[in-house]
């Protein structure tokens, strides 16, 4: 067992299925730097994020178990209760605030995530470190997807058909749909 | 107003408190880790823990380590794996912030999740909320 509850390089994060790591080599960047994107990325990066979500990835959010209010809130650059904006390549690092680093994450999530991946980094300038890599611009746990979709009495389907393979994979990849 | 009237007004979930929450702060002093102010004390008695927009409070229960049985709103200083240091504890977390109270200086602030080193400090818990714009 890895002790920093990796599986093996490429292989899902424990606890977060879906989600693989990538080899990654951590240089810290100056706190100049750093202040300069997170402050960006706080006034004004993450509502114009929200708003990229509703436009361009519907179906995704959809498929994670928001609901069309929930969509609407995104719409306007507000937040979802318990869903906060994760920077998949950290902007202590070689982060930056683009929307192709950034993936909505439900907070317990997010927080295993960086569980699993901050002591890694702890008092260092440069390591190589397995980093999570969520697919797409949303992920939210399988068991909690699970849950907002049977609140907004969605049905839990996976779909297989006979050859084995996905017939119809949904933009979460998880087998939900309406 | 407390952080829980604060928080209700803005609509947190708000977790009942736990029952070993003495136990545990009790543990937290007696290590010598940091002592909490009263009003985050206050914040315990009445809700073990909040959810908000984009951040939350951790209560007691669900913050032990299974491992260590440590706290985790202790982190044990010089030990990389823990999260903070002698003096600080972790209360919670805001977008990818750690949300501190750091005894050295009694302050509440928001942090930095790598090196914990504190941007934004207030007073007092309802102050940061306040900053947080929650």
């Amino acid at each position: 067992m890895s002790k920093y509850q990796y599986e093996e390089p490429g292989q899902d994060v424990r606890g977060l299925p879906g989600i693989p790591t990538e080899d990654f080599l951590y240089e810290r960047r100056s706190k100049v730097e750093h202040d300069r994107l997170r402050q960006a990325f706080s006034k004004g990066v993450k509502r114009e994020f929200r708003r990229y979500l509703a436009e361009e990835c519907r179906d995704e959010l959809q498929a994670a178990g928001f609901s069309d209010g929930e969509i609407e809130t995104f719409a306007s650059g507000k937040s979802v209760k318990g869903f906060n904006i994760h920077h998949v390549h950290p902007l202590d690092d070689s982060g930056t605030n683009d929307f192709s680093n950034l993936v909505l994450m439900d907070m317990w999530s997010h927080s295993q995530l960086h569980r699993t991946l901050d002591p890694l980094l702890v008092n260092r300038r440069s390591a190589e470190v397995p980093l999570p890599v969520p697919p797409g611009h949303v992920y939210v746990h399988p068991s909690i997807a699970r849950e907002r979709l049977d609140a907004l009495g969605m049905t839990l389907e996976t779909v297989v058909p006979s050859d084995g393979a996905p017939a119809e994979e949904d933009a979460m990849g998880m087998g939900y749909s309406r | 107003m407390t952080a829980v009237d604060y928080l209700k007004r803005a609509n947190a979930s708000l977790f009942s408190p736990s029952p070993v929450r003495d136990m545990v702060l009790d543990r937290l002093e007696m290590q010598g880790a940091v002592t909490l102010p009263q009003d985050y004390r206050s914040f315990l008695a009445a809700s073990d823990g909040a959810m908000f927009g984009e951040g939350m409070l951790y209560g007691c229960e669900a913050h032990v380590d299974p491992e260590s049985r440590v706290p985790l709103i202790c982190l044990s200083e010089g030990n990389p794996t823990r999260r903070v240091r002698r003096h600080v504890a972790v209360l919670g977390e805001f977008q990818e912030d750690l949300i501190i109270f750091d005894g050295a200086v009694s302050a509440f602030a928001l942090a930095n999740r790598v090196d914990h080193e504190a941007f934004e400090s207030a007073a007092s818990l309802i102050d940061l909320l306040k900053m947080m714009e929650i």
